[in-house]
């Protein structure tokens, strides 16, 4: 095989010669291993991918064939692909299994190998098809995503090269502008940036699935802004007008009197824009400052005199 | 080099509400797979028949995911409306252990 051509065999972790059984429970295992929405695995969404490519290619029987004459013929020609015009047997599309079969992100040597649109193009000339819709996942930090923004993407697609009936993956590259307030999971559509359409039918449509990155402080939850603000002990007790921050500037916030860890405060509106916009909710924690001088030492000494409090109470006197 | 025009983008989940047809043709799935999403309550489309069903575009990811669910896992459908609801828990807790992670006082619980 060619160094950079994938081994489907070596990807499931099977044999040559393993049985239609043994590549379909070791497809099973991979794929909920790797699967994009559950796994915690590093490059989780790359190695889905080979291993439903690398599936794909094995589980029908003509298609395995075809791959394993291809896997004959480069290790007798040292790792050279055979020419577009070499005749082997293409498998036939099984229509029930091709309702969901998205090869979108699936290797050049696969597209060329069982690609169906170099196949129509190459042998039905009236043949026409809508391009099929691509996906791609786009990371935004917060501050991005609420000011809206800018991206130059590269998208690479299969194409059909003219000279030699082959097809290669292209990159195009592709300015995008992203609109102000997008929120995690939320797509958006790019009409007729997909792939090309065959035979002069239109494009399939581009989605982009925003992906918001880790923010230090702040954590979203759809609209919402949560953001654990530190206060003082005695801005705690006393109230206090003090400054904090939310993703559009500071705003000036009350801490109402006699506040603990953990209280919730509402700003309505200051969250993600759009219609609703979202709250920006703020949770108090209180910090205790570290006595440094023998003043600050007897100020908590003579609190501890004068406040009598004790808030382990609760912790011994149960129902 | 000169800057490309930017190509502007529309949120789906704030565009109009989508038909069956519609609904298929961006999850890339057979109707008859979006029904059996239906009939399961994973989906809950406005309208009483499959003809006259409008699609909110929020439940497009939802669809998806269960589309790969029962397609590339090989879950049925009743096992796949567990996993979402189960993913939904998770997203949840989820939150709520960032919001912890984030007191100064309790981030290093997490640490390990």
């Amino acid at each position: 095989m060619s160094t950079q051509d994938p081994d489907y065999y070596n990807i499931l972790g099977v044999a040559p010669d393993a049985s239609a059984d043994d590549i379909k429970h070791q497809y099973r295992r991979l794929a909920r291993k790797y699967h994009p929405d559950v796994s915690k695995e590093p490059n989780a969404e790359e190695k889905f991918k080979q291993v439903r490519e690398a599936y794909e290619a094995l589980k029908n029987p003509q298609k395995r064939k075809t791959y394993d004459q291809m896997r004959q013929y480069q290790k007798q020609q040292r790792g050279q692909r055979p020419p577009p015009q070499w005749e082997f047997q293409r498998p036939r599309e099984d229509m029930e299994e091709a309702a969901f079969n998205n090869t979108t992100g699936f290797s050049e040597f696969f597209e060329n190998l069982f690609g169906q649109q170099a196949h129509h193009e190459g042998r039905h000339g009236a043949f026409k098809a809508r391009g099929q819709d691509q996906y791609h996942k786009i990371n935004l930090s917060l501050d991005e995503a609420f000011s809206g923004t800018e991206r130059t993407l590269q998208l690479q697609e299969p194409e059909l090269d003219p000279a030699t009936g082959n097809v290669v993956m292209k990159t195009r590259s592709l300015h995008v502008k992203i609109p102000a307030g997008v929120i995690n999971g939320q797509q958006i559509r790019l009409a007729g940036q997909g792939s090309k359409g065959v035979g002069g039918a239109p494009n399939g449509d581009l989605y982009l699935e925003i992906q918001l990155l880790d923010h230090p402080f702040y954590i979203i939850k759809n609209r919402d802004v949560y953001l654990n603000l530190p206060v003082t002990p005695w801005e705690a007790a006393l109230g206090a007008k003090v400054t904090a921050p939310t993703l559009g500037g500071t705003v000036e916030v009350i801490i109402p009197p006699n506040s603990q860890t953990g209280k919730k405060l509402r700003l309505k509106g200051r969250g993600f824009p759009g219609k609703p916009s979202g709250d920006q909710y703020i949770l108090l924690t209180i910090y205790t400052p570290e006595p440094k001088t023998a003043a600050q030492r007897q100020l908590y000494e003579q609190m501890a005199a004068e406040m009598r409090y004790n808030p382990r109470l609760q912790l011994f006197h149960q129902g | 080099m000169a800057q490309q025009k930017p190509v502007i983008g529309i949120i789906v989940e704030e565009s109009h509400s989508l038909t069956l047809d519609e609904f298929c043709q961006v999850v890339q799935v057979n109707q008859q797979t979006i029904i059996q999403m239906v009939e399961y309550q994973l989906l809950h489309p406005e309208g009483d028949t499959p003809e006259n069903w409008r699609f909110n575009p929020i439940a497009l990811k939802r669809a998806k995911t269960a589309a790969s669910f029962y397609h590339d896992l090989g879950i049925n459908m009743a096992g796949v409306a567990l996993a979402l609801d189960l993913l939904n828990q998770i997203e949840n807790l989820q939150h709520q252990v960032d919001l912890i992670k984030k007191m100064p006082a309790y981030k290093d619980i997490f640490n390990d």
